[in-house]
């Protein structure tokens, strides 16, 4: 069985979130902070949560995680990927698990492309036992 | 008495037992012995510690179950982890620092994020990979490439992290 939601258009300024698996948080000796890998963000077409349409059902980001323990997870506007050239489209998951917030990221992620939207998304939660390995 | 395998398999040499004498490679002479540090040394030429472990992680990741990352990616491919450790071996010297290995939808990268520069080299197939390169002092110029059969410039990159 499958559920229906409405498509929605996603404006700019609205956020969205991506998990980030541990191994794709690597330590940077350059600032001495945790940064999600840029290998995070080259999917073709990338998944993510929208997270406006999160809030506006009452939900925070431990909704994006809830299945993922151990996961990080940033957050980047849909402005940031527009500004290199990716489609940002809402594509609800209407089959179990569904997934009403549901978008992706679509488009080639060169090197170039996927460090400016790691170099754009900021850490909405960072797993505590990744940070005390660095 | 041969070691049983057990003990073989843990054995490390001592500096008593080590007959080797003169530069690398050449026969040592009846008695003499070669320093346990510069045998370490010659030692880590030959296997070096960053092999294992990246040949580890590499195997572990080729190792994973369908959607490993909970956005339905596949497990590195076997030809795509085996020529990224040709890539691997290709570019390290002596003094490289080890990079982060890390899992990507569509193969594996290894990254250093160190001494003011971003390196990062994708592989997502044999021969078929990518580097990006960025100096934050400005000595150098970025490099963004797809790479093929060509490992000039991820060598230079390398060289110039490890220089540094």
């Amino acid at each position: 069985m499958s559920a229906n939601f409405a498509v929605r258009a996603i404006d700019d300024a609205m956020e969205l979130y991506r998990r980030v698996h541990p191994d794709q948080v690597v330590p940077d000796k350059n600032t001495g902070q945790l940064r999600p890998s840029s290998a995070a963000f080259k999917d073709p077409s990338m998944s993510v949560d929208v997270a406006d349409f999160m809030r506006d059902d009452g939900f925070d980001w431990s909704w994006s995680l809830r299945n993922y323990s151990g996961w990080s997870l940033v957050g980047l506007t849909a402005a940031h990927a527009r500004a290199k050239q990716q489609e940002v489209q809402h594509t609800p998951i209407t089959t179990d698990p569904t997934n009403p917030y549901h978008a992706e990221v679509i488009g080639k992620k060169t090197p170039g492309t996927a460090n400016h939207l790691r170099d754009s998304s900021a850490w909405v939660h960072v797993e505590p036992k990744i940070v005390n390995k660095i | 008495m041969a070691a049983s395998p057990a003990i073989a398999l843990h054995y490390r040499p001592t500096e008593v037992d080590v007959p080797l004498a003169g530069p690398f490679g050449t026969r040592a002479a009846s008695g003499e012995t070669l320093a346990f540090s510069r045998f370490r040394s010659y030692e880590e030429t030959v296997a070096p510690e960053w092999h294992q472990e990246a040949l580890a992680k590499i195997v572990s990741f080729i190792k994973r179950s369908r959607n490993w990352d909970g956005y339905g990616s596949l497990p590195l491919r076997h030809d795509t982890g085996m020529f990224a450790l040709q890539v691997l071996m290709a570019v390290m010297q002596p003094r490289t620092p080890m990079p982060s290995i890390v899992p990507s939808p569509s193969g594996v990268q290894f990254e250093w994020h160190e001494k003011g520069v971003d390196l990062e080299l994708h592989v997502t197939g044999p021969y078929e990979w990518e580097i990006w390169f960025e100096d934050h002092t400005g000595q150098c110029a970025s490099v963004s490439e797809e790479l093929s059969s060509n490992f000039a410039s991820a060598r230079e990159a390398v060289s110039i992290l490890t220089k540094r």
